[in-house]
């Protein structure tokens, strides 16, 4: 029931998603990150049981710390989004996590930023938007309809912000704040849409 | 047990007679069942029947904690129910984790106050080996990363960490699902959806003591009253930073009485 979807321009890339933990019929807090920051340039927005969401993300996140440590620089976008693909795959027919993904980052090497679609099975695909979880029905022609290449990161925000707009209009689960984060050449910014 | 399951092991296996049919067979034979006065004990050739298919109330129970300016407040109810059978009434659902942790139980007895226990004796270990107390986010998590592990194992419960440390007050929900989120408020348990209706209306970061310790009371007492599955005393514990207190345990009845006679004046 968790919301994600995000939007790739060129050298940016924003994931936003909802704050909401439900629980049978209740809400137990509204103000959950669901986006987490991998290290300097990478985020990862999951959606799925909390456990397995944050189980999974941290350990992404405590590995490759580990592999900077070993060899001295951050992996870039493709191949992290690879290594967790790798992992997930590895897990499904063990203890698989029940989390989709999508994860965005800005490659320094060449100034681009990327995103990958990525779901619970393993399927990694490299996309300029995507959703994930039922905010997919509502917010991928939204998100098809502003996307032009090489637009700006305005242009981006305001894209989604059309997007949450939908869900709040159309969507029967009640989903009051949404939280953004914005990865650029200077790093990663939270903020809320 | 607390909000005991009594599951049919064996009707995956049964093919011979349609489902809905054993259905009406198992809710026909309930009203006899309710009559003994001897605890029911789950009969693995029944069904179980109603409502657990249908809404996951897994735990028979009421209990809260919040943070406010000034610490943190627990409270939580005494009843312990095994499907219409009310098992006791003087149920200790807080546990003493150490004498700046208080963990809530939920779900299955057991499960609650073997893990707890055992998070207690983590916690000690920790203080030995780094010769600081440990923090509510790192009890929490040796805790939610024991249940995450057992995840599908059959494992049932919902429980707050609740304590203060050098980061102040602090409430981590944990549950048999391996969940663990932090908050200011929770409730967990059957009636909690009756507790978080008195507690978000009356709930401010800045509260006073009595008032804090009042409506805390009022909300268990509000989930006592309409939840069949929660009831007994209400036990109301405070944490500040010199650790936790029991601060009082009244009987539901009392309270009733007690407010009531209030609404008169």
């Amino acid at each position: 029931m968790d919301s994600c979807f995000g939007i790739c321009g060129k050298d940016w890339v924003i994931l936003a998603s909802d704050m909401a933990v439900n629980r049978s019929i209740f809400t137990l807090k509204h103000d959950e990150d669901k986006i987490m920051q991998l290290n300097k340039f990478k985020i990862v927005a999951a959606s799925g049981e909390q456990t397995d969401r944050y189980q999974y993300c941290n350990m992404m996140m405590r590995n490759l710390q580990l592999m900077e440590f070993r060899t001295g620089f951050e992996p870039d976008v493709e191949s992290t989004a690879q290594f967790m693909r790798t992992e997930l795959a590895t897990a499904l027919r063990k203890a698989p996590f029940q989390v989709n993904l999508l994860i965005g980052g800005f490659d320094e090497l060449d100034g681009t930023a990327k995103m990958y679609w990525m779901d619970y099975l393993g399927t990694l695909q490299q996309v300029t938007k995507g959703a994930h979880g039922y905010a997919g029905y509502f917010v991928n022609s939204v998100l098809d309809n502003n996307y032009k290449k090489d637009m700006t990161l305005e242009e981006g925000i305001a894209a989604l912000q059309k997007c949450v707009l939908e869900l709040k209009t159309r969507f029967i689960i009640n989903q009051p704040t949404f939280i953004a984060k914005i990865v650029t050449k200077d790093g990663v910014q939270v903020m809320q849409l | 047990a607390i909000g005991a399951r009594g599951c049919g092991m064996l009707d995956c296996l049964d093919y011979s007679v349609s489902r809905s049919e054993r259905e009406a067979q198992a809710h026909e034979a309930l009203p006899m069942e309710l009559l003994n006065p001897a605890p029911l004990l789950p009969n693995p050739h029944e069904r179980c029947p109603g409502m657990e298919q249908h809404i996951r109330m897994v735990h028979g129970t009421t209990t809260l904690a919040f943070k406010y300016q000034g610490g943190v407040v627990v409270a939580v109810d005494s009843r312990a129910s095994a499907g219409a059978y009310i098992a006791s009434q003087t149920v200790k659902k807080v546990i003493e984790i150490n004498p700046f942790l208080l963990g809530t139980m939920a779900g299955g007895a057991a499960d609650c106050s073997f893990w707890e226990r055992y998070l207690g004796m983590r916690c000690r270990m920790f203080e030995l080996n780094q010769k600081k107390r440990i923090s509510v986010g790192a009890a929490s998590k040796i805790l939610s990363n024991i249940t995450h592990s057992y995840k599908g194992y059959g494992l049932s419960m919902g429980t707050m960490i609740c304590g203060w440390d050098e980061t102040g007050p602090q409430i981590y929900y944990v549950d048999s699902d391996g969940d663990r989120l932090h908050h200011h408020l929770f409730s967990v348990g059957s009636g909690s959806t009756f507790a978080y209706g008195v507690l978000d209306t009356g709930y401010r970061y800045d509260l006073t003591k009595d008032e804090a310790l009042s409506l805390a009371q009022r909300s268990i007492f509000a989930a006592t009253y309409r939840d069949a599955y929660s009831g007994g005393t209400v036990r109301v514990y405070h944490i500040d930073e010199q650790g936790w207190k029991r601060i009082s345990e009244t009987d539901s009845m009392e309270l009733y009485y007690k407010f009531k006679d209030e609404k008169m004046q």
